[in-house]
């Protein structure tokens, strides 16, 4: 095409001034015209369409997509209100980068330049208020002035002349910038007071932000060597796509902490609920038991108000002895019935200090001798039947000899022995005349103690002959007496 | 000449247990009363010097009138007379200060024999009861947050003689055990009785206290 000697090469520049345009990159220029052979000026060429074209797309697409994408996610989370403007900060970039590729619109040229820098001021709004929500701040002014803002710049442009156009723009670019700049200044502080990993992190992208936007700025006024201008040009979405990524994994770590949160709320709750069960259950068997035990007091206490005082009165009114005695026998029966009623296990150790108290006394003011041995501890307990039925089996021999033995000594051993609990009365005495049937005399309440122990799953053995004296051996199985309680 | 306070509610009984009084105490002067209100009321016209209490009355309980003659009349001695044997019954009444209790039903010979020992101040002690009133100080022994408690626990010898009378030790027994008289003794259980009734008071006047029954 070229021949040798002087060549004349005509250019025509299409487009508007710069002063009538909204960006610089749009104006009608022409960089340093460079000639070469074809195959190295393509590599050129393939590189410029690469950083002009093919990125800023691909990028815009993928803001396109990420934005549109948290915008819905922060508008349905009322919580995650930084993620809505987030989304409109990428959108909105997106559509403010379109001016790069898009040359020309069949509109008249101020509506074009409008609708191509519409886009800026609503990015500024969504990267302030994005800041500002990230680092849990919001304020009601903020939220009013912002949109007001982005109005009073449209309107602004809409009535400026034309040659003032690219002016005002940058006027409004740098008050914008500003903004932003304060925004993420009070967003870094904050962060770095949590001293948490994202202050480094996106003060990281936004320092790269600054200095794409300080270059971006600085091409306004001066020549720019072109790639770092157009490096500039892709840093800002680039960074933006990133900080959308970090928003995305912070979202989902979020979720995760709280499925974890909640699957212990829940199981918390699940322990509470089964607390709550326990102690109710508990509460109504010791209703139950309460009310047992009110029960039984209120039936003892009517058999002491009651078959008491007219047993009493029959003991110290009746003119005959012996009525007077089976009176008083018959109340001392009842106050055991009533013990076995309402008592409580006893300790072996203080059954046998009752018994010991009684029958020593018994025997040592009938002026018998009384020898009375017995373990020191004991760890075994008795039902309240068993102490009872123990007693009376006691209480009957103990006057069997006062009355019709006429011993002057009495040994009483206590044993436990594999498992069992034994009572052995030795008393020197006459001892007890066999009937003539063979049997031992029935009128002193043999049988009777004898059934007594039946009943404690035990027996009663005794033995006597004339002259020898007279032996009550009683066993009773500890473990089963327990059981009877 | 003997003041006595005679509270029973069956008619027949009281009768026979004024009598027996009058058999140990010949000249007394018997004042009669059928209802804890009644007793109540005659406790704050007369003084008494012996008092014997029935416990289960139709409009209340004795231990009130052994808790209002221990509060107006410090020395007269309240013996509670009652078909109860148990340390349940009983407990409550010494606590209020009772020096000593009778069973009803025992044999005229044996209650008047044990309301001469009373009045001479050797006051009864049942294994159950001695039990109770181990554990009874034994938690009392243990550490407490008000300190405004005064601190009254028994002695070792007192302690001692409880054990035994718990394990169904007879009085002269022990006596013989430790080397005593008998009457040294006596004085061991009367000991416990009034430490009995000083800590139980002193416990129920701050329990009132911390009600805000006081102070109000």
């Amino acid at each position: 095409m070229l021949h040798a000697g002087t060549n004349r090469i005509d250019l025509r520049l299409a487009g508007p001034p710069r002063e009538k345009l909204g960006s610089h990159q749009r104006a009608a220029a022409l960089s340093a015209l460079t000639i070469g052979p074809l195959d190295a000026l393509q590599s050129r060429q393939h590189l410029q369409t690469l950083l002009q074209h093919t990125l800023p797309q691909a990028l815009a697409a993928s803001l396109l997509l990420t934005g549109g994408f948290m915008f819905v996610l922060g508008f349905l989370n009322r919580g995650e209100s930084h993620l809505a403007y987030f989304g409109a900060l990428s959108v909105a970039w997106a559509l403010l980068d379109a001016r790069l590729w898009i040359r020309e619109w069949p509109l008249p040229h101020r509506a074009s330049e409008l609708l191509l820098l519409a886009p800026l001021p609503v990015a500024a709004w969504a990267a302030v208020q994005f800041l500002l929500r990230y680092s849990g701040w919001r304020h009601r002014a903020v939220d009013i002035a912002l949109p007001a803002q982005t109005l009073l710049m449209l309107l602004s442009l809409l009535l400026v002349p034309m040659r003032h156009f690219h002016l005002l723009v940058l006027a409004w670019s740098m008050l914008l910038a500003l903004e932003v700049v304060t925004a993420a200044a009070h967003y870094l502080r904050r962060q770095r007071r949590e001293r948490s990993l994202s202050f480094w992190l996106m003060g990281g992208l936004l320092a790269v932000v600054a200095a794409a936007a300080v270059i971006e700025l600085a091409a306004h006024f001066a020549s720019v060597p072109a790639l770092p201008a157009q490096l500039a040009q892709l840093a800002l979405p680039l960074m933006l796509v990133l900080t959308g990524l970090r928003l995305v994994q912070q979202q989902g770590l979020a979720r995760q902490e709280a499925e974890i949160s909640r699957a212990q709320l829940e199981q918390r709750v699940r322990e509470a609920t089964a607390e709550i069960e326990r102690n109710f259950r508990q509460l109504s068997e010791l209703k139950v038991e309460q009310v047992t035990e009110r029960e039984r007091k209120r039936i003892a206490a009517d058999l002491h108000d009651d078959l008491g005082a007219k047993l009493l009165t029959i003991v110290h009114t009746s003119e005959n002895d012996r009525i007077s005695t089976l009176a008083r026998e018959a109340l001392e029966e009842m106050r055991l019935s009533v013990r076995g009623l309402t008592g409580r296990a006893m300790r072996l150790g203080d059954a046998m200090g009752d018994w010991r108290a009684e029958v020593v006394s018994r025997l040592a003011q009938a002026g018998i001798e009384t020898d009375w041995s017995a373990p020191e501890e004991l760890p075994y307990t008795l039902s309240a039947r068993a102490y009872v039925q123990t007693t009376r089996i006691l209480r009957e021999a103990t006057s069997n000899i006062i009355k019709h033995s006429g011993a002057s000594f009495c040994s009483i051993q206590c044993r436990v022995r594999d498992g069992d609990f034994r009572l052995i009365v030795h008393d020197n005495g006459e001892g007890i005349t066999s009937e003539p049937d063979g049997r031992l005399d029935r009128g002193h309440g043999m049988a009777t103690m004898k059934q007594r122990a039946k009943q404690l799953q035990g027996q009663c053995l005794i033995e006597s002959g004339p002259g020898l004296g007279t032996v009550i051996r009683l066993t009773l199985p500890l473990e089963r007496a327990l059981e009877t309680s | 000449m003997k003041h006595i306070l005679l509270l029973e509610d069956l008619a027949q009984i009281r009768e026979w247990l004024r009598k027996i009084v009058l058999q140990v105490f010949p000249d007394a002067q018997i004042v009669e009363a059928a209802r804890v209100a009644d007793a109540l009321a005659r406790v704050t016209a007369t003084k008494f010097d012996l008092a014997l209490v029935d416990l289960g009355l139709p409009d209340g309980t004795g231990v009130d009138v052994v808790t209002k003659l221990r509060d107006v009349q410090a020395e007269c001695q309240s013996v509670v007379v009652t078909i109860h044997d148990d340390d349940e019954h009983l407990f409550p009444a010494l606590q209020a200060g009772a020096f000593g209790y009778i069973l009803k039903e025992q044999p005229r010979e044996l209650i008047t024999e044990q309301l001469q020992r009373i009045s001479q101040g050797e006051p009864p002690l049942s294994p159950s009861i001695a039990r109770r009133v181990m554990s009874y100080f034994a938690n009392k022994a243990k550490p407490r947050a008000d300190a405004t408690l005064p601190n009254v626990s028994l002695t070792e010898r007192e302690t001692e003689v409880l054990l035994r009378v718990a394990k169904g030790y007879t009085l002269p027994e022990i006596g013989v055990q430790l080397g005593l008289s008998r009457h040294t003794i006596a004085d061991y259980v009367k000991q416990i009785y009034r430490k009995l009734n000083v800590s139980s008071r002193a416990e129920a006047a701050l329990e009132a206290q911390r009600l805000g029954l006081f102070g109000r």
